[in-house]
């Protein structure tokens, strides 16, 4: 898709300042909202500028439902929770055609994807078919029932949990499905201090008590802004050989042993899509090297296909893609 | 606003990647000649003054040529202001995008000409080798210096480390005549041919006056046999090495007692001389 010419430089640099000013309020909204979790908040609000999916992923009991529940708040935008089970069928997520009460034909009765942010509950212990219908939807942005299709809202963001550690009755997401996440994110423990400061909240509360920071337009607005921001030839040059460094058979033995299938294409696209959001509200209107390799991880670690040498030694992608990233020059 | 930025970032980076370029060319032609200058010296390579300047003006432009080639392209320029002042990317960034006539490109540009503005310039400036320019301008100088005012020195002190160098005692000892304890290092006047040890003109290019020119007769002494060489104040008793028989008594009669007695004898410039000479002849008995 083409964007259209943003204004002149002059306007466009205040379209800049005031999405700087409303993405940072935004996130130091949902840093008191969620306390203890500031990377997971940034790279969560980084993806939804950039118009991409987020995994997140941590163990029960972190704020990961507040978390977007909060952002959905903030953002102004239509908000729905799907928790995930074995038995949920693709047409409890996109909807189905329905008969009419009044005996007038058929319609399409909407699913829960027909919102701007829906919450993926515990995506994995749903089935592959019905993890498939998600993420088709999540990738075409829109959904197709019968001999129609339905186009999704805009903006059209989804954020999926589950959790590292309950393996059981799960069903792993393959890697092509894996790839339509723009950003892997971790939702680690927070720590004492803040973990002190949690047990005096009332969620709810805090929840209620958020204010809307920006609405729907200004969001895609802001996404249109972000996507222009320039990358320097060098700079992609230096994600292209990131990029090729995850792929084992290329003279790295760490890689040979701890990889089975590199980073696509596509991560590299989100690398450089998130870059732009940080660069933006870092008040740059460029990317860094600085952004990539501070976003590298989250849009990377989840693209890595690992060994079985690598599963069974519980090895950290996080490790390796710092190290490629040194060894590519942008760390 | 407009594309100012675009002039601003691209010339600013152009025309300090020259500045760099043609330090790096000085630096590396100075360096070039550093090396060059002590074989000069040396006389090993150059025969001559002009040999010598073309020997310098050649290793300045091999490493000038070196210089220039290594020399960072505009990019590198960028990419080096970058990490210099913490700009993130910005200079290098605009610099790709100098063509770009988008909005937000200018807007890059322009972002990158302000911050660079606002930077310190000290990480930038050019670490000039002050240091090493001046020794390669002292070495030079006394290089030139010394070629001018010392022709053949070199070649004199290159030949005098070539030739074996008997001890000046071992000289003192055939030009004292035997039973006499000799005064004074400095032969007097009056004796041999008149001039004197030591007094006979040395020609310059001999370098000091060290050593006569090899081949000349003092110089064949060092190939004298072992028998013939005694203590000094001790008559030797043997013939000279041109057959002659070594006179006694009356001062050195022969070429290797006079070029023995001028080993013997440190060279002194003329004026000192004559009154050296002046004072040994008064208090002669």
């Amino acid at each position: 898709m083409t964007e259209p010419a943003l204004q002149s430089p002059a306007q466009l640099d205040e379209e800049c300042r005031a999405f700087r000013e409303a993405a940072l309020s935004l996130t130091e909204s949902l840093s008191t909202l969620v306390l203890g979790q500031p990377d997971a908040v940034e790279e969560v609000a980084f993806a939804l500028f950039a118009g991409g999916h987020v995994l997140l992923e941590g163990v029960p009991g972190l704020a990961k439902t507040l978390l977007v529940r909060g952002m959905a708040r903030a953002l102004s935008l239509d908000f729905r929770r799907i928790q995930f089970t074995p038995d949920l069928l693709p047409t409890d997520i996109l909807g189905a055609p329905t008969l009419r009460d009044d005996g007038g034909g058929v319609v399409f009765r909407q699913g829960p994807v027909f919102t701007h942010l829906l919450l993926a509950d515990e995506v994995n212990r749903a089935g592959p078919k019905t993890q498939s219908a998600l993420l088709e939807a999540m990738q075409e942005r829109q959904v197709t029932v019968g001999d129609r299709t339905h186009p999704l809202a805009e903006p059209f963001v989804v954020v999926a949990t589950q959790n590292p550690i309950e393996q059981e009755g799960t069903y792993p997401l393959p890697e092509a499905q894996l790839d339509r996440f723009l950003l892997k994110v971790r939702v680690e423990m927070p720590g004492k201090a803040d973990l002190v400061r949690i047990l005096d909240v009332q969620a709810d509360e805090s929840l209620d008590a958020l204010s809307p920071v920006l609405d729907r337009a200004q969001v895609l607005r802001y996404q249109r802004v972000a996507r222009q921001v320039p990358v320097a030839p060098p700079l992609k040059e230096s994600v292209a050989d990131l990029l090729l460094a995850t792929h084992p058979g290329r003279g790295d033995e760490e890689v040979d042993r701890l990889v089975r299938l590199g980073a696509s294409p596509r991560g590299g696209q989100a690398l450089l899509a998130t870059a732009r959001v940080r660069a933006l509200l870092m008040g740059r209107y460029n990317v860094s090297a600085e952004d990539l390799a501070i976003l590298a991880g989250p849009a990377l670690r989840h693209r890595l296909v690992p060994t079985f040498a690598a599963q069974a030694e519980g090895a950290d992608t996080d490790a390796l893609v710092q190290r490629l990233l040194e060894k590519v020059g942008l760390l | 606003m407009g594309h100012r930025g675009v002039v601003n970032v691209a010339l600013r980076v152009h025309r300090l990647r020259t500045r760099l370029a043609w330090e790096r060319t000085f630096t590396c032609a100075l360096r070039a000649c550093a090396i060059a200058a002590p074989l000069w010296v040396a006389g090993t390579v150059g025969a001559g003054l002009r040999v010598g300047v073309l020997e310098l003006l050649g290793a300045g432009i091999i490493g000038a040529i070196w210089g220039w080639r290594g020399a960072p392209d505009d990019l590198a320029t960028a990419r080096r202001i970058d990490a210099l002042l913490g700009l993130q990317d910005r200079v290098l960034t605009a610099w790709t995008t100098r063509d770009d006539s988008s909005a937000m490109a200018a807007l890059a540009r322009r972002d990158a000409a302000a911050a660079w503005s606002a930077a310190p310039v000290g990480p930038l400036v050019a670490r000039w080798p002050w240091g090493l320019a001046a020794l390669v301008v002292l070495v030079l100088l006394g290089a030139s210096v010394w070629r001018v005012t010392m022709p053949g020195g070199v070649e004199g002190v290159v030949t005098t480390r070539r030739v074996p160098d008997p001890s000046p005692v071992e000289g003192a000892a055939k030009t004292v005549p035997a039973g006499e304890v000799p005064r004074s290092p400095v032969a007097s006047p009056g004796e041999g041919a008149g001039e004197g040890a030591g007094v006979r003109a040395v020609p310059a290019e001999a370098g000091a006056g060290v050593l006569p020119p090899a081949g000349s007769p003092s110089t064949d002494s060092a190939a004298a046999p072992k028998g013939v060489r005694g203590r000094a104040g001790l008559r030797l008793g043997a013939a000279g090495l041109d057959g002659a028989p070594v006179s006694g008594g009356t001062g050195p009669s022969s070429a290797s007692e006079v070029a023995a007695a001028r080993r013997a004898t440190p060279q002194l410039p003329e004026r000192y001389r004559a009154v050296v000479l002046r004072y040994l002849a008064e208090r002669r008995p």
